[in-house]
């Protein structure tokens, strides 16, 4: 059985599912209320992520380097100007994506392993700079800010950014410039043959995860009302929103989305359920996964579906896409 | 139309101690079939690099339509209007035929909508009943198609072809033959070739320039170049002028 939605009809749902969540807060306890801002958050990372290295097939190690920058741009702007918290984690969403910009252009030069690597070098080198800038980040011992006075401002600005990211994605998919982007994973040489500015798309990419990293930054050092260099580089959130992409299936628009629920709900059950044993367990199902489904969940039944001989339905047949667009770069 | 589209003037690459390209001075006519031909290393791949600009120049210049274009970006010069097809296809295997067609930015004066554009390319390859079918999944002579196709995507002013020949039955290759001399009679394109079928590339070409070790050793019209020594011997060695005569039949 197949089942096609509508435009109308996809959209009249994302509706339902987003009213849903607002009204999470007024309805769950508390901890229920922490459970899913952090599950936002993983969402808003994973998307972050997948939108540079799923689409164009770079590969980071180190994007929350750039949830670092955002972190500590935030905190300082409260802590120093008494900015309000959302304008400063905006603030500091901007910087980080201001700082991608040249950023990018030096380190998209590297390909495949040289370009993890880089990244992966760049975040432990801004981890040891937060360390030791004293004069601005106040060092090891950190940045101390004012306590959060509801839970539910928090909840609601991850959920923006997740739903942000999420109709980006989504765009992404249904575009012309998404099919560009996407010619950045497929053959970088090939698709400049063709007048496409590789640079300028691999670029853009890279800053619009910069923003999405940037502002989830932002939020988190609001949420803890702390940042020191291993709350702002934390180094197994970098790891966990590349592994929900992955798990997913990167380079999809549901991807990040599946993998992150899938991958948060697991590891609090089995924290829950297995206090001693949770780690052992979470790392054996992600080596199975892994080696079972390499290209994720939904990269999977993409796999399946190609070799059907199927087209991508919402490309080939619908008109989003069809309609001139402009050569851009 | 007697006038050059392409120009390439003492153009030299070097990779560390290899000369690849060693002061290489020709002229490519409007509307003219091309053909570049010589042995394997002769430096024929790294002199479609460089006038796709995928290589900087050691020295010398190049000029298309009267305009320098030398150390121009690869992309740039695909908006100029000079395609390419690469040795090994390289359609986006993981996207439709469509959609292979659909991502070339449509060039600033095109006068049909890329979507009409598209199928019209599809059907004069003979791809127009794959449109929906992933790239990869295509057989090697119909990617090697829908290349050619997607960068008649550019509305080419200059279409450089490498080695599109290579692994096509005798049956595909003549309908790529005829494909060429359609598309040229039809658009005006110029068309630089390549090709290790000597045969072919005399038939199709009206103008040869023959690359032995990084020089050109010979350039004129393919009835000139079929008799010429220097040329024979670069390919065979001396002693071989039956075999080469037998091929070119």
């Amino acid at each position: 059985m197949k089942v096609r939605l509508s435009l109308l009809q996809q959209f009249g749902l994302f509706l339902i599912v987003l009213l849903v969540l607002a009204l999470v807060p007024a309805l769950v306890s508390t901890y229920l209320v922490t459970f899913f801002l952090t599950l936002l958050m993983y969402i808003a990372l994973a998307y972050s992520w997948n939108f540079i290295s799923g689409y164009t097939g770079y590969i980071s190690f180190g994007q929350i380097a750039l949830f670092g920058i955002g972190s500590y741009s935030c905190a300082i702007l409260i802590f120093k100007w008494n900015m309000p918290w959302l304008l400063a984690a905006a603030t500091g969403s901007l910087i980080a994506g201001a700082f991608a910009i040249p950023l990018g252009l030096i380190m998209l030069r590297l390909k495949g392993p040289y370009f993890a690597v880089g990244m992966m070098g760049l975040f432990q080198f801004l981890a040891a700079l937060a360390a030791t800038w004293k004069s601005l980040t106040n060092g090891a011992t950190g940045i101390y800010l004012p306590p959060v006075s509801a839970l539910a401002y928090i909840y609601f600005a991850f959920l923006g950014l997740a739903v942000v990211l999420f109709l980006a994605t989504w765009k992404l998919e249904h575009s012309v410039f998404g099919l560009r982007l996407r010619t950045v994973k497929e053959d970088e040489e090939g698709a400049e043959s063709l007048g496409i500015n590789t640079t300028f798309y691999k670029v853009f990419a890279f800053v619009v995860s910069a923003l999405g990293c940037g502002f989830a930054g932002g939020i988190q050092v609001f949420y803890v009302s702390y940042v020191d260099p291993t709350t702002a580089f934390p180094a197994v959130l970098n790891i966990t929103m590349i592994i929900m992409a992955l798990l997913g299936g990167m380079g999809t628009y549901w991807g990040p989305l599946i993998g992150a629920v899938l991958l948060g709900q697991v590891s609090e059950f089995l924290w829950a359920h297995f206090p001693y044993f949770h780690l052992i367990i979470y790392g054996c199902l992600l080596a199975f996964i892994i080696m079972f489904m390499p290209s994720g969940i939904m990269g999977y039944f993409h796999k399946r579906k190609m070799l059907r001989g199927e087209g991508n339905p919402s490309l080939t047949n619908g008109s989003a896409a069809l309609k001139p667009a402009n050569g851009n770069g | 139309m007697n006038e050059t589209i392409l120009s390439a003037q003492d153009l030299t690459k070097r990779f560390g101690g290899l000369l690849a390209v060693n002061q290489c001075s020709f002229d490519v006519r409007q509307g003219s079939i091309t053909g570049l031909i010589g042995p394997n290393g002769a430096g024929k791949t790294t002199m479609f690099n460089l006038i796709c600009g995928n290589l900087k120049p050691t020295a010398g210049e190049i000029f298309f339509q009267e305009k320098k274009i030398t150390g121009y970006s690869p992309h740039r010069l695909a908006r100029l209007g000079v395609g390419r097809t690469f040795q090994l296809s390289r359609v986006f295997k993981g996207m439709t035929v469509r959609e292979n067609l659909f991502l070339v930015p449509p060039p600033a004066d095109s006068p049909k909508s890329s979507v009409s554009k598209a199928k019209d390319l599809l059907d004069s390859v003979g791809l127009g009943r794959h449109t929906n079918t992933y790239a990869g999944t295509l057989s090697y002579g119909q990617q090697k198609l829908l290349e050619f196709a997607r960068a008649f995507m550019l509305d080419p002013k200059l279409m450089l072809l490498d080695e599109i020949f290579a692994g096509l039955n005798p049956e595909e290759t003549e309908r790529q033959i005829k494909t060429i001399q359609a598309f040229r009679d039809r658009t005006q394109t110029t068309f630089v070739v390549i090709d290790h079928a000597v045969s072919v590339v005399l038939r199709l070409c009206e103008w040869i320039v023959v690359m032995n070790q990084g020089e050109i050793i010979a350039q004129g019209p393919s009835r000139e170049i079929e008799n010429n020594e220097k040329v024979i011997e670069a390919y065979f060695g001396s002693s071989s002028l039956e075999l080469l005569m037998e091929e070119v039949g």
